[in-house]
């Protein structure tokens, strides 16, 4: 005779023992007052069966306590029958699995009666012949019930946290598009985490082709950062509308808006100890412009076309609520047709795999750049997909997403590039680059005095460059020129380390101050300077000048 | 760098086409040696067309010398791209700019 067992506990061992005993001959006393006495003070029953499962040999007094809704018939009929149906698939498959292994189960299922259904903890294991042929099954069972309960009530409430969780950021914190837009496409999503949070985002439509948005994101998790959320959210609309009324303009400064929110919103913040990152952005897509302003939120993600690659655009402003009445700095960089636009809370970029790696920005924009033929919904959906297995489905916080694929049909009129060695001696080479690009630049665009201040201004930023960040030797960067009919952009690639652009304390004269003056001078004549960080430590410099309809601002 | 007495006025002729990042310290060397001692110093930026920041840096250290001598200093004969920076930086504040060389000698000889 042969036992297969891998018990855990004294009751298996104790059923083991039954067995034997119970194999060995009938001399075994089950029907003793005081073994009865002892199995009836057991909270577990344990029981004999045959090895069909149909019939119950032996079953201590336990047995009719937890099997109370059914009444077993000892005689013979299979007592499986008042398994639940749903639950039937999984104990059939857990005994025959443990059988075939010869190995102890354990399965959790229902049984059903009159009153309501009962959960079922049964261990078991198979009893072999010497031949190898299954002779019992030894079993024990519980009545976890009122546990089971437990934990569906549990689930029960955190599902409706969730679920409600989920609606109130629906209504309260997610605004969407009113429309499509012909020079852009759009999409947004919000995949809510385990736990509601100050995520939000909103869209306002300025005209058929000038779109602002936001995304914004509040300190802390639950029910307080949600409301802070809505507070915010509505703070930018009151904003709006009240800049609106008090300017009598369509079109109002990005800067503004979020000055004029921030004056609603940022001194109880400071009493309440919280505070939001934020992007508010401007879509353009007459003029194929992205304006925006950043308040310490996480990088706008930009897929330049013309480069083949994604960029990390941030500002320089604080969070809101960090300090009262900040000077908002709002940045510009020109569009082009097939650039992406990726604006997103930290859920994404901090979403961690099983080992806590987070998912990143480098991955992320990886995603972006290889996927940059998807339109705006499906290079979403295809974002949502790869963090979610990235992190098992296991989002710490929201997951908010806006991308934005420019469409226009607006055409640039130059484009010029030219590789340079990264180092001193290409100074002059590059200032003569844009010199000869802004030859033809049509009078009325620039006048002498515009043109030479630019020639300045691009030679302060390769100076500055050559400078700071000269890496190898063997490091080239390339100066590029782009014009459209409503901006000149000129731009520095180059290998780099982050270097802050926009400090540019006006330098005094009076005090002799020698240096200093290339950042002032950069910031002074350009109508915007951005720096965003690519993949490989390749650095991206754009300096924009406006105009409208060819003529400068 | 060539350098001429009038009076007791030196006039510093700068011969670079570009005073920039590349030869602003070699400005600085050379002015040195020609104004030592002087109170009066004329700048003629005529064979100049392009000046930087780093260029401004040298020209600002040489103006610093000559008020710490006691001295005065001016300049004549910039180009409209050099007239771009100075007038973005203010550089009127601390030295006279004229337009001429007999500008700058009337006013050498006040």
């Amino acid at each position: 005779m042969v036992f297969i067992l891998s018990s855990t506990g004294l009751l298996i061992l104790l059923v083991v023992l039954l067995l034997v005993l119970y194999r060995r001959s009938s001399v075994f006393p089950m029907d003793h007052p005081e073994f009865q006495d002892f199995a009836g003070s057991l909270d577990m029953a344990f029981m004999i069966m045959s090895a069909d499962m149909k019939r119950i040999l032996y079953a201590s007094p336990s047995f009719e306590r937890i099997f109370s809704s059914y009444n077993p018939d000892l005689a013979g009929v299979s007592w499986m029958h008042g398994v639940h149906p749903d639950d039937f698939e999984i104990l059939e498959d857990t005994v025959h699995d443990a059988t075939r292994h010869k190995r102890h189960f354990e399965v959790e299922f229902r049984i059903v009666g009159d009153g309501p259904d009962r959960w079922i903890h049964l261990k078991g294991f198979p009893v072999f012949t010497g031949k190898r042929r299954l002779f019992r099954f030894a079993l024990s069972a519980e009545d976890i019930s009122v546990r089971k309960s437990d934990e569906l009530k549990l689930v029960q409430a955190r599902d409706y946290e969730v679920t409600v969780g989920a609606r109130i950021q629906q209504a309260l914190l997610l605004g969407k598009p009113n429309r499509k837009y012909k020079a852009f496409d759009l999409a947004s999503m919000t995949l809510p985490s385990q736990k509601i949070d100050g995520d939000f985002i909103d869209f306002f439509d300025n005209s058929d082709e000038i779109l602002d948005l936001m995304v914004g994101d509040v300190m802390g998790k639950g029910i307080p950062a949600a409301l802070m959320g809505a507070a915010a959210r509505n703070a930018f609309v009151r904003a709006r509308m009240e800049l609106a009324d008090e300017t009598g303009k369509a079109e109002l400064a990005i800067s503004g808006i979020v000055t004029a929110a921030e004056q609603i919103i940022a001194e109880k913040m400071l009493e309440l100890k919280t505070f939001l990152t934020l992007v508010y952005g401007r879509i353009d897509g007459s003029r194929n412009l992205f304006r925006y302003v950043d308040c310490g939120h996480t990088s706008i993600i930009h897929f330049d076309k013309a480069s083949g690659q994604c960029w990390r655009m941030k500002g320089a402003n604080m969070p809101i609520g960090f300090t009262l009445s900040q000077q908002y700095l709002d940045y510009t960089v020109p569009l082009s047709s097939g650039d992406i636009l990726f604006l997103y809370s930290d859920g994404i970029t901090e979403a961690a795999n099983m080992e806590g790696e987070l998912f990143g920005e480098d991955r992320l924009m990886k995603v972006i750049r290889t996927s940059s033929g998807l339109e705006a919904s499906l290079l979403l959906e295809k974002i949502k997909q790869i963090t979610f297995f990235y992190s098992a489905g296991d989002f710490r916080d929201d997951v908010t997403g806006i991308s934005i694929k420019i469409m226009s049909k607006t055409p640039e009129l130059e484009l010029s590039s030219r590789d340079f060695p990264q180092s001193m001696s290409s100074l002059r080479g590059v200032r003569e680059f844009f010199s000869t690009c802004l030859e033809d630049v049509h009078s009325s665009f620039v006048n002498h005095e515009e043109l030479d201040s630019m020639i300045l201004a691009l030679g302060e930023a390769a100076a500055n460059i050559f400078k700071h960040d000269n890496p190898t030797s063997e490091a080239t960067c390339t100066a590029s020129f782009r014009r459209s009919r409503d901006w000149i952009a000129f731009y520095i690639y180059y290998h780099g380390k982050e270097y802050d652009w926009q400090f540019a304390r006006t330098p005094s004269v009076e005090k002799y101050q020698t240096r200093g003056y290339g950042l002032y001078l950069i910031n002074e004549i350009m109508d915007s300077v951005t720096v965003s960080f690519g993949e490989d430590d390749r650095v991206r410099l754009c300096m924009l000048l406006e105009c409208r309809q060819g003529e400068r601002k | 760098m060539s350098s001429e007495l009038v009076g007791r006025t030196i006039i510093l002729t700068p011969e670079f086409n570009h005073l920039d990042a590349l030869n602003a310290q070699e400005f600085t060397d050379q002015y040195s040696s020609l104004v030592a001692d002087s109170t009066s110093v004329v700048i003629d930026m005529t064979n100049v067309q392009f000046v930087d920041s780093s260029g401004l840096g040298a020209i600002l250290n040489l103006v610093r010398d000559i008020h710490e001598q006691g001295g005065k200093i001016a300049i004549f004969g910039s180009q409209p791209s050099v007239k771009v920076l100075f007038r973005l930086v203010r550089l009127s504040i601390l030295v006279t700019i004229l337009d001429s060389r007999d500008q700058a000698i009337t006013w050498a000889e006040d």
